[in-house]
């Protein structure tokens, strides 16, 4: 027994004896963990490979016309002394890779990567990468070669489209907006102009003038310009603009460029905020617990040329037991609009009621009566249900 | 009892040995985390062209499956490309801040056909933002330098509002203004921005703000990680300077950033953002100029936003960029000390590898319901006239002669367009978008497929023109009803205009007339991968037909 003990004990101690006798042979005082062996293996590796991109791994490529193709050409080098293995990874969606078989690049060795690319984008700004995948460089797991610039066109506008805003019926409004040529010798003329809405086209009218030298030059890469003016006469029905401008201009090989004129033509008192349709002067309040009531806060919005002058004041309130609209001081800190604060409250308590429809009688109602010239009264349809 | 206590005593030292040797082996520290790889990014070294480049020869090495990072959506395939390992390194974070912006209308994943190969989407987005919040335990305050839409009109207001619900939902601290937001009605935006007038818009703007100054914050001061962070947004005079309609009340950006600094500064934070909806070399100018602040994140640039933040020249500013589209979300975190590590940055892609978050699939299908609920004419759609004057058929009477060619349209997708709306093939099947402008307009017959609206005759439901789901003959050649008119003798005519009515129904491969045919609903957004050299060629193989049998 004794004897089994001591070689038990004899055999624990030769091991922890040499567990002691290896204990420098584990670098900084740590175990053999697999991320100890992995991260000497990234230091080795990375001591003894040099992956260069002669040239660096960004290519500006300056300007470039749209939707022409381009390409450049990468070179990796291995200047250290083990191997780099690469792959093919993902290129963005215009951009396409060389030919390029997975492997090695040994020591001392350089590979040319091509990448071409198509510059078919709506923008101005084109940017396009593509990876290399490197398999035993830890240094560089993926290596993201890039490729950048500018896209010029022939004829190109200052805008996609003119927009107006939200814009009174009764008022007129002027838009501008300015297109530059980046090629040919002549000064840019329109040549012709069309709406391309003719149900409303009466509405619209342009004019143009060359840009100044100054004008000009300060858009890069223009050769000249012109400034588009758009009068839009009042009285548009009330909803969506949508209306474009389609221009023909001098300049050769060109196709005729169509600029959108947006907005929406509203009316002169208008309610918004959350919850109103300001097209149908409604607001939505929901469903309403009797017991929580609810407090709804909006703005009446006066615009055009009455809005200095017309006043508003709250006449009726229907059901006048079961709602409270209170109408705010005006506001003019937007020069352009008055606005008027309107807070609704369906008090606590309020009895069960369905007002879910569309017009008065079936839905809650706020007449206001108002001194512009031609909305005596302004109806508010206010729908809600109130519930136990 | 004597003559054995040496031995004893030898025992109990060797026990001991043993005991402690175990103990050595057990009480040592647990080995560091191993020293990260210098970032992807890490400067190449320059040099200057040396000998000949002689292209070696490549060993050829099996693929390896690539390693994820978590949470994995999806199997990796045996194909797919090692995603960048994210935020390797990293201590823990005071707090970060997650950076988008420009998602243009992408409420959804954008880029080639398949989820997986698409990224960006809300509710990717959610994911990775409860993956930071709720694995990773870091306090994130979320911030979008803007551009929610891209288009006007009523399905833009819409989308804008479901977006802004979105972003109050995934607790945004503060959202910019967009130049392509402020097209909005201004009604609208008004309502979708200020929701609760008791409490503060998230939209906070120091040189914009729709009505009237009163209803839009300026800037925001949040708490997060004990730290505060003052947070303001400018939009750049470029675009300040075409906003249009009364509504908007606005200043140039410098002269606005001055004022709010001032009353920035004297909230005394511990960091000062300001996201910048402006061109890049705009919000540089601005960075510089506006020297409060510690980081600026940029709405401009391009597709992919860079993968270090930039350093504005002679000044202590960073600069992040956000791409577009919504494809990516930058990461930057805030850590103790001062100098080169306080900030650090990781751009993530919102790819596959973020699964669909419950919260914002269904903001997506509420989205599609009021479309649906709205209809196409309380959406602003009215048919509009062909501009060739003539009237849609369906493709069935094209098949009733052309049978070889309509054989094998059946066989492409293109005959399952419609169905790919009403169930899509995807494991966002249970949301149905066929009452979707935005879809219908390639994914039926008879629609304009850029500017989305209906040609009378066109598809209007599933139940009023069942002949024209699917993306039919027509959408390619042409409304049919002259050539079936004189084919059937509907008409009677002379040959030649027979023939003539024929030759307009063609579509000529020659001088690339199909392909940018093809390319109106085959866009770059949609279909990237149709716009390579030799895209079309590959596809047209698929879908190869000539004229009567």
């Amino acid at each position: 027994m004794k004897i089994a003990a001591f070689v038990v004990a004899s055999f624990a101690v030769g091991i922890g004896l040499g567990l002691a006798a290896t204990r420098r042979e584990f670098s900084a005082e740590h175990l053999p963990t697999t991320a100890l062996r992995q991260a000497k293996a990234a230091t080795s590796s990375q001591q003894s490979a040099q992956l260069v991109i002669v040239g660096g791994a960004a290519c500006n490529f300056g300007e470039m016309d749209r939707h022409a193709e381009g390409e450049h050409e990468f070179v990796f080098k291995n200047e250290g002394t083990t191997p780099i293995g690469l792959r093919k990874g993902q290129t963005t969606c215009k951009c396409t890779m060389s030919e390029m078989k997975d492997g090695e690049l040994q020591p001392g060795q350089s590979l040319p990567i091509k990448l071409t690319w198509t510059a078919k984008t709506g923008e101005n700004d084109f940017s396009q990468s593509a990876e290399i995948i490197t398999t035993n460089y830890p240094a560089q797991p993926i290596v993201r070669l890039h490729v950048y610039g500018k896209i010029i066109d022939a004829l190109r506008a200052d805008r996609g489209n003119l927009t107006l805003g939200s814009i009174s019926s009764s008022e007129k409004v002027v838009g501008r907006f300015k297109v530059f040529a980046y090629r040919g010798d002549e000064p840019l003329e329109i040549v012709k102009h069309e709406f391309t809405a003719a149900d409303r086209a009466e509405f619209f009218s342009a004019e143009f003038r060359p840009l100044t030298a100054e004008e000009v030059a300060a858009e890069s890469g223009a050769r000249s310009g012109v400034e588009a003016t758009i009068h839009v006469k009042s009285g548009l029905p009330l909803g969506a603009i949508g209306q474009a401008i389609r221009l023909t201009t001098n300049l050769p090989n060109t196709v005729p460029m169509n600029v959108a004129i947006e907005g929406r033509v509203v009316g002169d008192i208008m309610i918004v905020g959350a919850g109103a349709v300001s097209d149908q002067n409604m607001i939505r309040l929901g469903d309403i617990s009797s017991a929580a009531g609810k407090t709804g806060k909006y703005h009446l919005l006066v615009k055009g040329p009455h809005r200095e002058d017309t006043t508003l004041k709250i006449t009726a309130v229907e059901p006048a037991a079961g709602m409270q609209a209170v109408l705010g001081e005006a506001l003019t800190d937007n020069p352009q609009v008055t606005r008027y604060p309107l807070t609704i409250t369906i008090p606590v308590g309020a009895k069960p009621v369905s007002l879910q429809g569309l017009k008065p009688g079936e839905a809650g109602v706020i007449r206001i009566a108002t001194t512009h010239p031609q909305i005596p009264e302004f109806v508010i349809i206010v729908r809600y249900s109130v519930t136990e | 009892m004597q003559a054995s206590t040496p031995i004893r005593r030898l025992l109990l030292v060797m026990m001991l040995t043993v005991l402690g040797s175990f103990l050595w082996l057990g009480c040592k520290p647990p080995p560091p985390p191993v020293a990260p790889p210098p970032p992807t990014v890490a400067p190449v070294p320059q040099i200057t062209p040396g000998p000949p480049v002689v292209p070696p020869t490549l060993d050829p090495m099996p693929v390896k499956p690539a390693a994820e990072s978590p949470p994995a959506a999806e199997p990796p395939k045996e194909t797919a490309i090692p995603k960048q390992p994210l935020f390797e390194g990293w201590p823990e974070p005071q707090l970060v801040l997650f950076v988008t912006g420009q998602q243009q209308g992408y409420i959804e994943p954008c880029g080639c056909t398949g989820l997986e190969n698409q990224k960006g989407g809300l509710a990717r987005r959610q994911s990775l933002l409860q993956d930071l919040r709720e694995t990773k335990k870091w306090n994130v305050v979320p911030v979008d330098v803007g551009s929610q839409s891209k288009r006007f009109g009523r399905q833009s207001e819409i989308k804008f509002q479901h977006t802004a619900d979105a972003l109050r939902t995934m607790g945004y601290q503060a959202v910019a203004l967009g130049a392509d937001d402020l097209r909005l009605t201004s009604g609208d935006l008004f309502a979708a921005t200020n929701p609760d007038p008791d409490k503060p818009s998230i939209f906070v703007s120091a040189n914009v703000a729709i009505l009237g100054r009163d209803l839009q914050p300026t800037f925001k001061v949040v708490e997060a990680g004990g730290k505060k962070i003052g947070i303001t947004s400018v939009l750049g005079d470029t675009f300040e300077q075409k906003l249009a309609g009364d509504d908007l009340i606005h200043e140039p950006a410098l002269a606005a950033l001055e004022k709010v600094s001032a009353e920035l500064k004297e909230q005394n934070c511990d960091l000062y953002v300001l996201l910048c909806h402006a061109s890049l070399e705009e919000s540089r100018k601005i960075a510089a100029a506006a020297s409060l602040f510690d980081l600026v994140i940029s709405s401009g640039g391009v597709g992919e936003p860079t993968l270090e933040l930039e350093e504005i020249a002679g000044t202590k500013t960073k600069m992040a960029q956000v791409g577009t589209k919504g494809m990516y979300t930058g990461v930057i975190g805030l850590f103790a000390g001062e100098g080169k590590n306080r900030l650090r940055y990781q751009r993530v892609p919102l790819d596959a590898r973020w699964k669909d978050s419950p919260a914002m699939l269904q903001l997506l299908a509420d989205y599609q319901d009021q479309l649906k609920n709205m209809g196409f004419a309380e959406l602003g759609l009215k048919p509009q006239p062909h501009p060739s004057g003539l009237q849609f058929v369906g493709s069935e009477k094209c098949g009733e002669c052309h049978t070889k060619a309509f054989a094998i349209w059946e066989k492409t997708p293109h005959a399952h367009a419609t169905e790919s709306l009403v169930k899509p093939p995807n494991e966002r099947g249970d949301i149905a978008r066929h009452y979707d402008p935005e879809c219908l307009s390639c994914h039926v017959t008879g629609w304009e497929p850029q500017k989305y609206f209906p040609f009378a005759t066109g598809y209007l439901s599933l139940e009023q023109t069942p002949l024209l789901k699917q993306n039919g003959c027509e959408n390619c050649h042409g409304p049919g009803s002259a050539h079936v008119a004189a084919e059937s003798g509907a008409e009677q005519l002379m040959e030649a205009e027979i023939q003539k009515r024929r030759d307009a129904m063609k579509l000529p491969l020659a001088g690339g007339v199909a392909e940018k045919k093809c390319m109106e609903c085959h866009d770059l957004d949609n279909s990237p991968d149709f716009h390579l050299k030799g895209a079309f060629e590959k596809y047209w193989k698929d879908v190869e037909h000539k004229g009567k049998d």
